[in-house]
């Protein structure tokens, strides 16, 4: 065995000098290396982790507010609706007060005519009835002056009796 | 006017019934003032009223037939019966009342017997 191990050229000082190195380098590497690469790796995952919890809360999170916009979206489609619903009823409210109006602005404007068209027939009616008094009166005196005689004593008489009357 | 026709008529006939025979010269003297003061142009009406207060006086009254023409005889004579003798009756032609007679008393009563009138009556 030694033989061989010297056929090897293995020296045994020189071995043990070079596990005695590379334990020293070793916990060298390990105190400078590896500890800060695992702390690294430690943290690189820790962040990772974090990235995802937060992605997770994100998309819960938008997924929250998916929801609440659409829960807004329909409060404000149902929001419309009332008012649309509220501005249609005030309107057909309006339409109604429009037509009532209007309907009474018609009767007046009817019954003014009819009233001016009745002042005018009266007007008119009043005219041929003076006209028609003027020319009657135009004929009876003229029938008179044909032969005043007829007229005037019976008229004197009616006169006289008047008088005597007045006496009494 | 200096005075108003009431003055100078109620003067005048206070003038001639106390002298009723001296009327010519009171007339005159009458006639004389009214164109001393500027007053002649209304001698006519002072006249007239001084005739209704004369006949006032004795008792009489004013009375004008108003008629659409002249009354004839017989008629003014039918009307002046009912009068007092006293009564001043005096006429006057309107031709608008028609026919018959308007007769008013001393301005006071009115008897209207007019064809006018009645035909009012019957159109109003």
């Amino acid at each position: 065995m030694s033989e061989l191990i010297h056929k090897l050229g293995i020296d045994w000082k020189l071995l043990l000098a070079q596990v005695v190195n590379f334990l020293i380098i070793l916990v060298i590497l390990r105190f400078t290396v590896y500890k800060p690469l695992l702390k690294m790796l430690g943290e690189r995952r820790r962040k990772i982790e974090q990235g995802l919890k937060d992605s997770e809360e994100a998309a819960q999170k938008l997924s929250g507010v998916d929801a609440a916009y659409k829960q807004r979206i329909a409060q404000a489609e149902k929001e419309s609706i009332n008012i649309l619903s509220k501005l249609e009823g005030q309107a057909k409210e309006k339409e109604a007060e429009i037509l009532r109006v209007a309907k009474g602005k018609e009767a007046e404007i009817l019954s003014t005519a009819e009233k001016i068209a009745e002042a005018k027939k009266k007007e008119s009616e009043t005219l041929v009835y003076k006209e028609a008094v003027s020319l009657v009166k135009s004929a009876v005196a003229k029938a008179v002056n044909l032969k005043p005689s007829l007229v005037e004593e019976s008229l004197i008489q009616e006169a006289v009796q008047a008088l005597k009357k007045s006496k009494q | 006017m200096k005075y108003g026709v009431h003055i100078y008529a109620r003067a005048f006939a206070d003038v001639i019934a106390k002298q009723p025979e001296q009327y010519s010269e009171s007339f005159q003297r009458f006639v004389l003032i009214l164109k001393k003061n500027g007053d002649a142009g209304a001698a006519k009406k002072i006249l007239s009223k001084a005739r209704e207060f004369l006949i006032r006086k004795s008792g009489g009254r004013r009375v004008v037939l108003e008629s659409a023409r002249p009354l004839s005889e017989g008629d003014l004579a039918k009307l002046r019966e009912e009068f007092s003798p006293r009564d001043l009756i005096e006429t006057s032609v309107n031709p608008e009342i028609l026919g018959g007679v308007k007769i008013m008393i001393d301005d006071e009563q009115i008897i209207d017997a007019t064809l006018s009138r009645k035909l009012k009556k019957i159109f109003t």
